[in-house]
């Protein structure tokens, strides 16, 4: 596919409906982009269509007016009264509310700045940056505020959660400049998070979490412990998912340049079996704490994402 | 084992190749960036000491699936091949066709079991082989021919009631057998390898001459009329025949034979006789003629011997007149055998006169009958000898009597055809002296070895020449009672003139004929021409017509006696009889089929080598990659994981 011109016709605007549907496209495809404000814009918008809901319905209880029925507004919402004096749908729209604050934790280690495929696959940090921007446009355009905290082994970069508008692009910045470096410590970085977040909240992790597993376990029990509602996206690689061939080499941790020599087709089964062990042991222990976890290859579009951090805010209220 | 394409087998030195990578697989320097390499290290601990294990078990695999193909490449040859797939053979198959081949299995003939395995050889020819085929009684039938040449040559052989020796045939079938280093050469032979046809041993084969023994095993037992001794009847009858009969092999039970004497198709006489032992017939009164007679008995192994046939000559009384004193012993004894019908004595000359008897006269010029045979007895006194040797001289006769005597009394030795000839004495003898080269033999001597009855041709004419005149005072013959029959045979037998039974030729055997004869009708009927002057050898058992113009004349054939003994030589016995160093020999047609064509080039293993290599490669691909990752390999190609 061409990435450049599927890019343009996003940004002139005349690209057909599904093909703005930002969110289904390949994520390579969308960093190719480089505006990662544009990208957001259109992931989320492109997204919400999907979900075929008024883009501006807020999940604040104050009613504000009505409006004309549009097709894709959920019928749930239409005012059956004002249907019955007027033979037209209408639909109750309510003053949006600002009453959460999000965190977006993005690990920012040497091991997210990887790609099993340079150029056809994005890197787990890429991938991260555009996780956390499309989550901000969608909390910031929900009346959320939402904050920024970008880790390696330590605190690389904190912005706090604010509602405005303007404050996107604050965000947006912060992601752009991220480069990975470092070992990882997520327990550090998520054990900060708990003790600046006064008010009760939701701690998105977007990471690798190839991370001290002890640390970062006892991180995330104490941000449950303070109250606040946790989304682990487990970001990997297809190459880290399924061990592809590599033949008889010493394959070694860029982060701290640990080695193994190995043969890849020999481990293929039981590697495959270790990252499954892996993800089984996240899923439990989240589950036991009351967060929620979600793996994710960076080949997959954004909209499972998305929907995803939904369904836990719909939780939230 | 040997090795089709040689040079293929140093692919073997690719095995270095695995064990090579195996070893230098543990020096590797290619270095991946892994970030998940954790998951990485959870699978290789678990899984270190089996992968370890497979990493040899896969070495050796590899090694053993390229040893595999090379020796696949190389096309092993090994065991005994097919007998098509062999070297360029020559190969000489000696066909016993002698009588003792005859015996009938009872699928056929021995001789027809045994040229059944010759064409089994001819059907396994290669392109590059060539045949001989040698019958054991016969010429060669087919020389460096092909197989389609030797088959017909086989086919060609033809059964015989003759005998013949192997042994000679093998050294002519060496003979026959160009040395070529490239070539490989047998001979072949087919035979029941009868003792009596193996009694010389030959000297050793030469090196890289396989010889091959063909055995059909068969009964050995066998009944026979091995010999017929036969006195010829006069043209007044009589005459005896004893027949030697025999049985070969163990019979239990059969202590006797009964046997036959058959003249001219109808049985006359039935004896029965112990084995061995003679059976003796009495000859009835024959007429003039030639006389077709057999002695047989029931049919037993082998058939040819089970009739021994011969053929008795009956003449008419020959006419003869006796010059001399008319109160001679010789006349009176003369006159006893015309009396029996044995001649006719004639008292005036004819032109039919067969025989002149002249005893002691000196007229023996006056007027001979042309043709007549002649019975010269000199005259008992002195004076007269010299005149009886100047007529010797004139008719030609090249003998003369010296007047010396013997001194005392001397034996005549002993005839067959008389009887009681040995207990006449001699007193006064003549010296009988031989003057010029002479065809002639002398029938009697004295005991003394000196010459008493000669005989010869002079002039045309047949003569007898006794040294003796037959009177009392000369010799005893005169009074004795063996006088009668050996005036008999003077003038039946040794004059020629009487009835004889010319001797049963061996099948095989060459035998004289009439040297105008053009042509021989075999007991099977088939006309053969002949030459005359030409050896002729009979090779069927029975009487033979043998033709001359207008005239014919039997000729009876028997089967030799060293045929009915049907015992065989074992294998080791026989080879060894027959010079070869060591036994090749098969009995039944497996056997065969599997001693022949020597040098095979054996069979390809590389099919099993093949099958081997597929296998290992099969379970190389397995072992390589295991259980899930084969999907997954499918699915992926490696990352060449970097950060950005």
């Amino acid at each position: 596919m061409d990435v450049n011109r599927r890019a343009r016709e996003i940004e002139l605007g005349t690209a057909s409906r599904d093909a703005r549907r930002a969110d289904r496209l390949d994520p390579a495809e969308l960093a190719a982009l480089g505006n990662l404000e544009l990208v957001a814009r259109n992931i989320v918008e492109g997204f919400l269509i999907g979900l075929h809901r008024s883009p501006h319905r807020g999940f604040s209880v104050e009613f504000a007016e009505h409006r004309p029925y549009v097709p894709g507004d959920d019928v749930r919402f239409v005012d059956w009264r004002m249907f019955a004096r007027s033979d037209r749908y209408y639909i109750k729209q309510y003053e949006e509310e600002t009453n959460l604050r999000a965190y977006l934790a993005v690990d920012a280690s040497r091991s997210m700045d990887w790609s099993s495929e340079p150029g056809r696959i994005v890197t787990k940090l890429e991938y991260a940056r555009l996780v956390a921007a499309s989550l901000a446009h969608l909390l910031l355009r929900q009346g959320d505020a939402a904050g920024l905290i970008a880790f390696d082994s330590r605190i690389r970069g904190r912005i706090e959660p604010r509602a405005t508008r303007r404050h996107l692009g604050t965000l947006l910045r912060a992601l752009e400049r991220l480069d990975g470096a470092g070992t990882t410590d997520a327990g550090g970085a998520l054990r900060e998070v708990a003790l600046r977040m006064r008010r009760r909240g939701l701690v998105i992790l977007i990471s690798d979490l190839l991370v001290d597993w002890k640390t970062s376990l006892l991180a995330l029990r104490f941000l449950r412990h303070r109250r606040h509602e946790v989304l682990v996206l487990h970001l990997m690689d297809p190459g880290e998912r399924d061990l592809p061939q590599a033949g008889d080499a010493v394959f070694f941790d860029p982060e701290d340049e640990e080695g193994l020599r190995a043969d890849s087709a020999s481990l293929r089964s039981r590697y495959r079996r270790a990252v499954d062990d892996a993800i089984r042991a996240w899923r439990l222990e989240c589950r036991r704490m009351g967060a929620d976890y979600q793996p994710f290859t960076t080949d997959t579009p954004l909209g499972p994402v998305l929907g995803r951090y939904l369904e836990r805010r719909a939780r939230l209220g | 084992m040997t090795l089709l394409h040689p040079w293929a087998a140093s692919l073997a030195l690719l095995a270095i190749v695995p064990l090579a990578l195996h070893l230098l697989r543990r020096e590797t320097r290619r270095r991946v960036a892994f970030p998940a390499i954790r998951y990485l290290q959870s699978a290789h601990r678990s899984s270190a000491r089996a992968l370890r294990l497979r990493d040899r078990l896969l070495m050796v695999l590899r090694v053993a699936l390229l040893l595999a193909l090379a020796a696949a490449a190389a096309v092993p040859l090994v065991g005994r091949g097919d007998a098509a797939d062999h070297r360029p053979t020559d190969v000489v198959l000696i066909l016993d066709n002698t009588a003792s081949m005859n015996r009938v299995l009872t699928d056929g003939s021995l001789l027809a079991r045994q040229r059944e395995r010759g064409l089994a050889v001819l059907r396994n020819a290669g392109p590059g082989d060539r045949f001989w085929v040698l019958p054991a009684v016969g010429g060669p039938l087919t020389t460096a021919g092909g197989a389609g040449e030797a088959i017909a040559g086989l086919l060609r052989v033809e059964a015989t009631d003759a005998t013949a020796s192997l042994g000679p045939r093998v050294r002519e079938a060496v003979r026959m057998l160009p040395p070529d280093p490239d070539r490989t050469r047998e001979i072949h032979v087919f035979s029941d390898f009868q003792a009596t046809g193996l009694t010389d041993s030959q000297p050793p084969l030469p090196d890289h001459v396989h010889l091959l023994l063909s055995r059909v095993p068969a009964e050995e037992t066998n009944g026979a009329v091995l010999r017929v001794a036969v006195t010829p009847p006069g043209p007044a009858g009589g005459g005896d025949v004893a027949a030697e009969l025999a049985l070969f092999g163990e019979q239990p039970g059969r202590d006797t034979v009964q046997a036959r004497l058959v003249l001219d198709d109808e049985t006359v006489a039935i004896a029965r006789s112990e084995t061995p032992g003679l059976a003796v017939f009495r000859l009835p009164v024959l007429a003039a003629g030639e006389h077709r007679a057999a002695v047989e008995i029931p049919p037993s192994g082998l058939r040819a011997d089970d009739r021994r046939p011969f053929v008795v000559r009956v003449v008419e009384p020959p006419r003869v007149r006796h010059e001399g004193p008319s109160d001679s012993y010789v006349r009176r004894g003369l006159a006893t055998l015309a009396a029996a019908g044995s001649l006719i004595l004639w008292s005036e000359e004819r032109e039919e006169l067969d025989v002149w008897v002249i005893e002691g006269t000196d007229e023996l010029a006056a007027g001979l009958a042309g043709g007549a045979g002649l019975v010269l007895i000199p005259p008992a006194e002195e004076v007269l000898l010299a005149r009886f040797n100047v007529n010797l001289e004139r008719h030609g006769i090249p003998w003369r009597l010296a007047a010396e005597v013997a001194s005392g009394e001397l034996g005549l030795e002993s005839s067959p055809d008389v009887v009681g000839l040995e207990r006449a004495r001699v007193t006064r003898r003549h010296r009988l002296v031989r003057h010029g080269v002479m065809v002639d033999s002398v029938l009697l001597r004295t005991s003394d070895g000196a010459p008493w009855l000669v005989s010869g041709e002079a002039s045309g004419r047949r003569y007898l020449l006794v040294a003796s005149s037959f009177d009392p005072a000369s010799t005893s013959l005169p009074v004795d009672a063996a006088m009668v029959p050996f005036l008999e045979a003077l003038l039946l037998r040794w004059t020629g003139l009487g009835g004889n039974v010319p001797p049963t030729s061996p099948a095989g055997t060459t035998v004289l004929l009439d040297a105008d004869a053009d042509s021989v009708r075999a007991p099977d009927g088939l006309v053969v021409p002949v030459d005359g002057r030409a050896p002729y050898a009979p090779r069927e058992t029975g009487i033979h017509r043998v033709f001359a113009g207008d005239r014919v004349t039997l000729l009876a054939v028997g089967a030799p006696a060293a045929e009915s003994d049907l015992a065989e030589l074992d294998d080791a016995s026989a080879a060894d009889r027959l010079g070869a160093p060591a036994t090749v020999a098969a009995s039944t047609n497996e056997e065969w089929a599997d001693v022949i064509y020597r040098e095979r080039r054996g069979r390809s293993a590389s099919p099993h080598f093949l099958l081997a290599a597929l296998l290992l490669a099969v379970a190389e691909m397995f072992l390589a990659t295991p259980g899930a990752d084969r999907s997954a390999a499918r699915r992926a190609s490696f990352p060449e994981g970097a950060g950005r």
